[in-house]
């Protein structure tokens, strides 16, 4: 119990200097809140090319701003969880407090979630000021009726981004991965994510190649279940996505399968090869960068 | 002569480094092609609804947003670079020894903006023979190359002059890392206002007057008429465009250069313009 | 009384793979075979050349790096199977003053952050926090920020961080380093204080050799991953040399008495030139008497004894050198 509470005290700990760092960069603060306002008024701006005609991305309803502000939360989340970990790992390296870290009597788990505070700090608001913003300015509209099942989808997309990140992130010392470009965050979110995740265009846009491609990420069953559950007028029942097309499950209730499933394989995974690489830096002394 | 010997050993050193990290380059050109697709997809998305709305582009709106985001893209690594290189020396602490140099901390920013340019010009080219040869997206076939390059050169030019105006936030305002409020504001109103992503024609009459401020307005619009249209620098039609962006070029790149001595001269005068060691 | 052994090392090997060239790897041994006893509270000197294999001992000593061979207990936990434990007992001052100062928050709060995560009860934060900044000399510098103080005073941030916590065993990796006279003198009398209040076993590397000398019961010299020397100075000092020497200022000698004093059976060597005898020995404190004794019945007015001991840094230069274990 003694040990949780300190644990616990470290993340408040954590979280409060994290926040102080951030605050401490006032404009850049500004800039973050007006960046996700500028985002969606482009969105909005793009939305402007169809001079009002309908767009249709069945099943996703009609309303193409809420489409697009959707997408955007996504990715913000995407941006924090998989993206974050591994430079976050990079800053303890290069920093040389890893050595510190060991040294206290904290987790190994403790450090990197406390130094993500930063970007939890900076992206998940992000997604509360991008369905604002896309209400309040930009006519998007939402259907909050299955909230609940709305909640579940973003837990598991959290969990499900969060194991990758910690996946990507145990390639900085299992594999050894010190530059800035780690080729595990590279594929997953500079290429497949980036292209087939569906933040500003529906899957069938794409090549099937790349929609299977799209089969193999989180982000595909969270924007699809998402999408159809709050932009209005979304089609539950229609299958669009490759695997819907194989499995004779209802399209929702499959994305929440296989979000869970992919939750349940990254994040024990994530765990578990951080903490090898862990113990392989402290084997091959490349724990810090302090010789 | 020096001066340019001098920078050039800075454009050297940005190679020996590539060489060091060879996939960093592999991977840059992946991330330019991702970009440029991701934007094509949209296109693609909307294409059928956008032909009104493209009517001076023969409704190819595919083209449109493939040729500005590959342009565009090349740009805003020139206009992020002059602050990104005095914050990187900043904190390896290499500033104040460059400064002490012959030509101070700018023989090492235009280092920077040589390797730079090759580096994204190679990078952004591939990209675009991909998208004309690959893809489908149509430029002239009048084009003019020698047009495209001048054109494209005042464009980087001018991010560039921007850049050194930003670049002097760093001592002026004292940011030291993160985004310099000068080239944030810039890059995000082009954005949103020069055509980019979407024609100007589209923007609310309200907040449209915005995009005449904007200098990649003028870049975007001349480089897709050279690309798209076939036009010649010194075409009726461009001439305004070519005007125009001689002007940002040679006034930004004036008064940037002015700001950031200024502040250079200020920050030598004051805390000094490396950390305190 | 029985020593007790806070660190017993046996046979420690430790081999760092070196990138020589496109995928290719020397090993390099950085530690080679090391046997070291440490008893509680001693402060103990860690001396050696650059690459020596210093920094490496101390990480494997304090559980941050595991050895491929040998065995060895900290604290009595096995530096194998217990290294968490140890590492929760241990402190350390690295010898970059930046790592681990965070350039974002003051120096206080860099302090009540660390104090937070190495877990000092509550009620004891603030008062500590207060006592080291007031000895180190950082109370009126406790609102900057790390980048506007010079970097001794960062030094002395990182060396009150690792004093939050007083475990049974500190690690300062040269310490003094970057610290002016003034400094490095309140860090030295601040080691000597722990030691003797705390009784808290100092281990510390220095290229400063005066420091060891001021601080240290005993040293150990390290050359090529290997201990070369490990023993008190004065033992250390004797087994260096056999002999020592002095020099006598003197009026002019007759050579007759120079003749005399070479005959003396402890005296290896005597000369006498503008106006010095030097005398090398092999019984110093019998020589200077038998001498003296000597020239004052020849009325020779002696205007100076100059006596030459071997110091520390001697010894350091001609173990390192030599590479011979003294």
């Amino acid at each position: 119990m003694g040990k949780l509470r300190s644990e616990f005290d470290s993340l408040i700990m954590f979280s409060k200097r994290e926040y102080i760092i951030w605050s401490s960069y006032r404009m850049n603060a500004w800039m973050w809140v007006l960046d996700t306002f500028f985002n969606t008024t482009i969105f909005f701006f793009l939305s402007l090319v169809t001079k009002g005609a309908t767009i249709d991305f069945f099943p996703y309803g009609t309303n193409y701003v809420t489409f697009i502000v959707l997408g955007l939360s996504v990715y913000y989340i995407s941006f924090t969880n998989l993206g974050d970990p591994f430079p976050r790992v990079a800053r303890i390296y290069w920093g040389g407090t890893m050595d510190l870290y060991m040294l206290s009597p904290l987790s190994y788990f403790t450090p990197m979630m406390g130094v993500m505070y930063r970007s939890v700090i900076d992206d998940y608001p992000r997604v509360i000021l991008a369905l604002l913003f896309g209400g309040v300015f930009f006519g998007a509209s939402y259907n909050f009726g299955n909230l609940g099942l709305s909640m579940i989808l973003l837990t598991l997309l959290l969990i499900s981004t969060f194991g990758i990140g910690m996946i990507s992130a145990s390639s900085f010392y299992l594999f050894n991965f010190k530059q800035k470009a780690e080729p595990i965050r590279f594929i997953f979110q500079d290429i497949i994510i980036a292209l087939t995740a569906g933040y500003y265009y529906p899957l069938t846009v794409l090549p099937y190649p790349l929609q299977v491609l799209g089969s193999f990420i989180p982000h595909t069953y969270a924007l699809d279940a998402l999408r159809r559950l709050i932009i209005p007028g979304g089609n539950l029942y229609v299958k669009v996505l490759p695997l819907q097309k194989v499995i004779n499950i209802q399209p929702i209730t499959l994305d929440i399968i296989i979000l869970a499933i992919m939750s349940v394989i990254a994040l024990p995974l994530g765990w578990w090869m951080y903490i090898k690489g862990i113990k392989k830096a402290r084997r091959e002394g490349t724990l810090t960068r302090w010789q | 002569m020096n001066f340019i010997k001098s920078s050039l050993s800075f454009t050297k050193l940005e190679y020996k480094s590539l060489k060091f990290y060879p996939s960093s380059f592999i991977l840059s050109v992946i991330k330019s092609f991702v970009t440029m697709s991701m934007w094509l997809f949209v296109s693609l998305f909307l294409k059928d609804y956008a032909t009104e709305a493209l009517s001076n582009y023969n409704g190819d709106f595919v083209s449109y947003m493939v040729i500005g985001v590959v342009f565009f893209q090349s740009a805003s690594a020139i206009l992020t670079l002059p602050f990104q290189s005095l914050s990187t020396a900043f904190w390896d602490k290499r500033l104040e020894i460059y400064n002490s140099a012959n030509y101070g901390i700018w023989a090492f920013i235009v280092g920077r903006l040589i390797w730079t340019f090759a580096y994204n010009f190679i990078i952004q080219l591939s990209v675009l023979l991909f998208a004309v040869f690959v893809v489908g997206v149509k430029i002239s076939a009048n084009i003019s190359v020698i047009s495209a390059i001048l054109f494209y050169l005042l464009f980087v030019m001018t991010s560039f002059g921007i850049g050194l105006i930003g670049a002097s936030n760093f001592f002026n305002l004292e940011v030291k890392q993160g985004r310099e409020p000068v080239t944030w504001m810039t890059d995000v109103l082009a954005r949103i206002f020069s055509g980019v992503y979407y024609p100007i024609a589209v923007i609310p009459s309200s907040v449209r007057f915005v995009s005449y401020f904007v200098p990649h307005t003028y870049a975007l619009n001349g480089i897709r008429q050279i690309m798209m249209n076939g036009q010649s620098l010194f075409s009726n039609t461009m001439l305004p465009y070519v005007s125009i962006m001689m002007v940002f070029s040679i006034g930004t790149i004036l008064l940037g250069i002015k700001l950031l001595n200024n502040a250079l001269i200020k920050a030598e005068n004051g805390n000094g313009i490396g950390m305190i060691v | 009384m029985a020593i007790e052994n806070i660190i017993e090392l046996e046979n420690i090997v430790k081999t760092y793979k070196i990138k020589e060239g496109f995928r290719k790897f020397k090993p390099f041994n950085a530690i080679d075979g090391v046997s070291l006893n440490i008893e509680k509270g001693e402060i103990f000197g860690l001396l050696g050349t650059n690459g020596a294999g210093k920094t490496t001992l101390i990480k494997i000593m304090a559980g941050l790096l595991e050895a491929d061979k040998g065995s060895g207990k900290v604290l009595g936990y096995d530096i194998y199977e217990n290294h968490k434990k140890i590492r929760s007992n241990v402190s350390l001052v690295a010898p970059t003053a930046d790592v681990g100062t965070d350039n974002n928050l003051t120096v206080k709060q860099n302090l009540e952050f660390w104090a937070v995560v190495y877990n000092l009860p509550k009620e004891k934060r603030e008062e500590r926090i207060d006592y080291l900044l007031t000895f180190l000399g950082l109370k009126e510098y406790e609102n900057f920020w790390p980048m506007s103080i010079s970097a001794g005073m960062r030094q002395k941030l990182a060396i009150a961080r690792s004093l939050l916590v007083q475990n049974p065993i500190l690690f300062l990796d040269e310490p003094t380093v970057k610290l002016d006279a003034k400094g490095a003198e309140s860090i030295r009398k601040f080691i000597k204080k722990i030691n003797v209040e705390f009784n808290t076993t100092i281990i510390l590397t220095t290229h400063y050799i005066f420091e060891a000398e001021e601080l240290c019961s005993r040293v150990a010299i390290m050359n090529k991953g290997k201990i070369r020397s490990c023993d008190t100075i004065n033992n250390l000092r004797n087994n260096l040399e056999k002999y020592d020497s002095f020099t006598i200022k003197c009026e002019t000698l007759k050579a007759k008495t120079i003749e005399r004093l070479k005959l003396e059976e402890n005296i290896i060597e005597c000369n006498f030139k503008n106006n010095e005898l030097k005398i090398i020995t092999d019984k110093l404190e019998k020589t200077i008497d038998l001498t003296t004794r000597a020239l004052r019945k020849e009325n020779i007015q002696i205007e100076s004894i100059n006596t030459t001991e071997y110091s520390l840094e001697d010894i350091f230069i001609k173990v390192t050198t030599e590479e011979e274990k003294i």
